[in-house]
């Protein structure tokens, strides 16, 4: 009987073609936009070379040399610098043309556009530059003026190469944070699973459906027929994220890391949890479809919203006020398995999650079918 | 109004569901318009970075590097655990770590010249590089006076006191007219569009559906009352429900942000607001048109998210519009929340753009043009299948 379930249950979920329509849709429709709004933005966060102006005078000699060498065309081009007077330099400025203007004499001062707000961290950099410059010719004063004979040693240091610091890596996954919008997609859509779980449970309630009225007058056990309904659902929600996650990762080449087999597991488990909650909160109450598909709906777009979804930085606030909530938000638990797998070489992490997303589904599963189990109705 | 007083009913019968949406999304609104301000800024604003200094040495040098961090950055104190620093990195919450290795002081002495400290970030970062530079700067500084012969008590104080005197950069301004009030109250209408979206096609649409039925639609048909009444009735049934929607995020705004909401631009933000509903009662009816099949709520909660989530993000909504390439820009022109976020920006003075009155009204026009678009389309595809 098993069996005789899990086959009629594929068949009609595969004849329902809108259903099935959507679901695959979904995830492959909106990664495509996702995929699309991020190209180009990782370029963003990265350094370019930055346009100054420099108003200088004849005396300016080291600043001017200073600038020269940062300016020289290269790949690791500092400044891109523009001699100009006064005038010229505010009207650069003005059209946004440049990030600031560098203003020659002692001190070096710097000015930049009050309206430029985006450009703060590039107006930044260049105040860090200036300050540098600043100090440096205050040092090699204040030495000429204490221990002159030092100077000489000074300015030789000056010009030796360092290696102050060193740029160290604490592993070889991806650092690209936009990525983690996708592995939200993939718990999302593993959530989203849990809608095809209530419909298990409405199809076997007799005061939700009439199937479910008709299922309750046969002999079956219960437990059994619901079981072989939602291994098959499984199996079903679990190749439609493994559809997305090929189209995903070798199409649109987002870049998940090389672990397919642990991620096709991240997935499975994932799908698991969604169809029992849904199972779940299908059998709970006496609620109307309509409201148990809002709380499903609004649940589940929650608990993305808390993992990241919208905003990628939230999970990690999360994690500051309540850290607890990670531990159970499922996708959380979906979305750090996958980013477990492209950042870190362990697996304590991932394994840990899909532990505790397992032990969910089963308990939700096993709560669900203990509510139904002996319902019995005077009249329908 | 036998239709509006239908159409009120059936609203009133899924009111829990409707009351369960427009709770949540309020609530996601707040958390997002609250935290917006870090999430929107984390790249290009702040000039004050988040880094986490692991101090190994714990001598006089190190300690005056860490005090010189701590005095232009945020400190921030974590584990020295490689998987925490890392997950604050990857969500960037640290911009920077910074390890002071042991001898560190003894290298700054021993006049070396490698293998002071170490750093972990965002590879080719601004940001790192922005912090890769204040880090060698003060060791070159303290090395330099070092090597000019003070010792390295005086060489702390003497660098301690260039940095401290420092020249404040002057910030020129160019245009008199700027955004006024709190700019909180910009990221409160950021994600209206997103909200907007979702709360009419999940709360609406399966409304109007029910009068889309084939058998209800065949009563209504032969009833004795005009099309033109029937399409009012039904109209004014939307508009209710959506304009009390709205209504209650006003609120809902004004119990956060107080006067705020009536002041400076925030008003015209309430009308952008406003034209931007008028959009997605315009979708949501186009929607409505369609047979979505058995599982409607399934599909149409699908259909929201795949709407709301793709163009927020197209248009800008959750990821800044400065930060969005060219391209995507290009394109995302034909989307109505581009206009919106576009005008919202300027408003809150969150681009770089100046406040042009001539700007707005042109988003406006714009977004309006793309509301009786839909209205257009909405108004074939019954025909169409009325006809079907």
């Amino acid at each position: 009987m098993f069996w005789h379930a899990f086959y009629y249950y594929l068949k009609s979920t595969l004849r329902q073609k809108e259903n099935l329509c959507w679901t695959l849709l979904f995830p492959i429709a909106l990664g495509t936009m996702f995929f699309v709004a991020f190209s180009g933005l990782s370029d963003e966060e990265s350094l370019h070379t930055i346009p100054v102006a420099a108003v200088v005078k004849e005396e300016d000699i080291a600043l001017k040399s200073v600038l020269d060498t940062l300016g020289e065309a290269g790949e690791d081009q500092f400044l891109e610098v523009t001699y100009a007077s006064e005038e010229e330099a505010l009207d650069l400025l003005q059209n946004k043309e440049i990030i600031g203007i560098l203003h020659g004499g002692s001190p070096v001062t710097l000015s930049v556009n009050a309206q430029m707000d985006n450009m703060q961290m590039e107006q930044s950099i260049l105040s860090a530059f200036v300050d540098q410059y600043n100090a440096i010719f205050d040092g090699i004063k204040n030495v000429a003026m204490t221990n002159p004979e030092k100077v000489e040693a000074v300015i030789r240091g000056l010009s030796e190469e360092t290696d102050y610091n060193k740029e160290i890596t604490y592993t070889d996954g991806t650092m690209d944070e936009m990525v983690s919008y996708f592995f939200n997609l993939i718990a999302m859509t593993c959530l989203y699973a849990s809608m095809t779980g209530l419909k298990i449970a409405i199809r076997n309630q007799a005061n939700l459906s009439a199937l479910g009225a008709r299922r309750t007058l046969s002999p079956t056990h219960r437990l059994i027929s619901i079981l072989g309904e939602i291994t098959a659902c499984i199996l079903f929600q679990t190749v439609i994220v493994w559809i997305s996650l090929f189209y995903l990762g070798v199409i649109l080449k987002v870049n998940f890391g090389s672990q397919t087999g642990y991620m096709m597991l991240a997935s499975l488990v994932g799908c698991m949890f969604g169809i029992s909650f849904g199972f779940f909160v299908g059998c709970i109450g006496k609620m109307e479809e309509a409201i148990k598909v809002g709380i499903l709906m609004v649940l589940t777009m929650f608990n993305c919203f808390l993992s990241g979804l919208m905003v990628h930085s939230m999970r990690i606030q999360v994690e500051k006020i309540c850290p607890w909530y990670n531990k159970i938000n499922p996708a959380a638990l979906i979305s750090d398995s996958f980013y477990a797998l492209s950042v870190f070489q362990s697996h304590d992490r991932y394994f840990g999650n899909l532990a505790t997303l397992f032990a969910m589904a089963v308990c939700l599963c096993v709560a669900g079918f203990f509510i139904v189990r002996r319902e019995k109705y005077a009249t329908l | 109004m036998q239709l509006f007083k239908a159409f009120c009913k059936i609203g009133k019968r899924r009111i829990t569901t409707i009351g369960i949406y427009f709770v949540i999304y309020a609530v996601i609104t707040i958390i997002l318009s609250v935290t917006a301000k870090d999430n929107l800024n984390v790249n290009f604003q702040s000039k004050e970075l988040s880094v986490c200094v692991i101090d190994e040495d714990n001598s006089k040098a190190s300690k005056a590097l860490t005090s010189y961090l701590g005095s232009i950055h945020h400190l921030v104190d974590l584990e020295n655990d490689p998987e925490v620093l890392q997950e604050h990195l990857y969500y960037r919450d640290i911009n920077y770590v910074l390890t002071i290795s042991k001898g560190f002081e003894e290298k700054l002495l021993a006049g070396e010249k490698e293998g002071f400290v170490t750093n972990v970030k965002v590879p080719g970062s601004s940001a790192g590089y922005f912090a890769d530079q204040q880090v060698t700067e003060y060791i070159q500084a303290l090395q330099l006076y070092l090597t000019g012969g003070f010792s390295i008590d005086e060489a702390i104080e003497k660098v301690s006191a260039s940095f401290a005197n420092a020249g404040e950069v002057e910030a020129v301004v160019f245009e008199k007219e700027t955004a006024e009030g709190r700019k909180e109250v910009f990221y409160f209408y950021q994600y209206l569009p997103y909200i907007f979206i979702l709360l009419l096609f999940a709360g609406l649409a399966p409304i109007i559906m029910i009068f889309q039925e084939k058998d209800m639609q065949n009563r209504i048909n032969c009833s004795a009352q005009k099309l033109l009444s029937r399409n009012l009735e039904l109209a004014l049934g939307c508009g209710a429900y959506s304009i009390g929607m709205w209504f209650l995020f006003m609120i809902l705004g004004t119990l956060v942000y107080r006067g705020s909401m009536f002041t400076g631009n925030a008003l015209y933000a309430m009308l952008n607001s406003f034209v931007f509903l008028l959009i997605s009662i315009a979708m949501t009816l186009f929607l409505s048109c369609f047979d979505l099949g058995v599982n409607v709520m399934n599909v149409v909660n699908i259909v929201a998210n795949l709407f709301g989530l793709g163009m927020s993000f197209l248009g800008g909504v959750f990821v800044p519009q400065n930060m969005l390439s060219d391209k995507v820009l290009a394109f995302s022109r034909f989307l109505p929340t581009y206009w919106y976020v576009r005008a919202n920006n300027m408003l809150a003075g969150f681009s770089s753009e100046s406040f042009d009155m001539h700007l707005y009204w042109n988003a406006i026009g714009i977004q309006l043009l793309f509301a009786l678009t839909a209205f257009a389309l909405t108004l074939v595809a019954s025909k169409l299948k009325r006809q079907a």
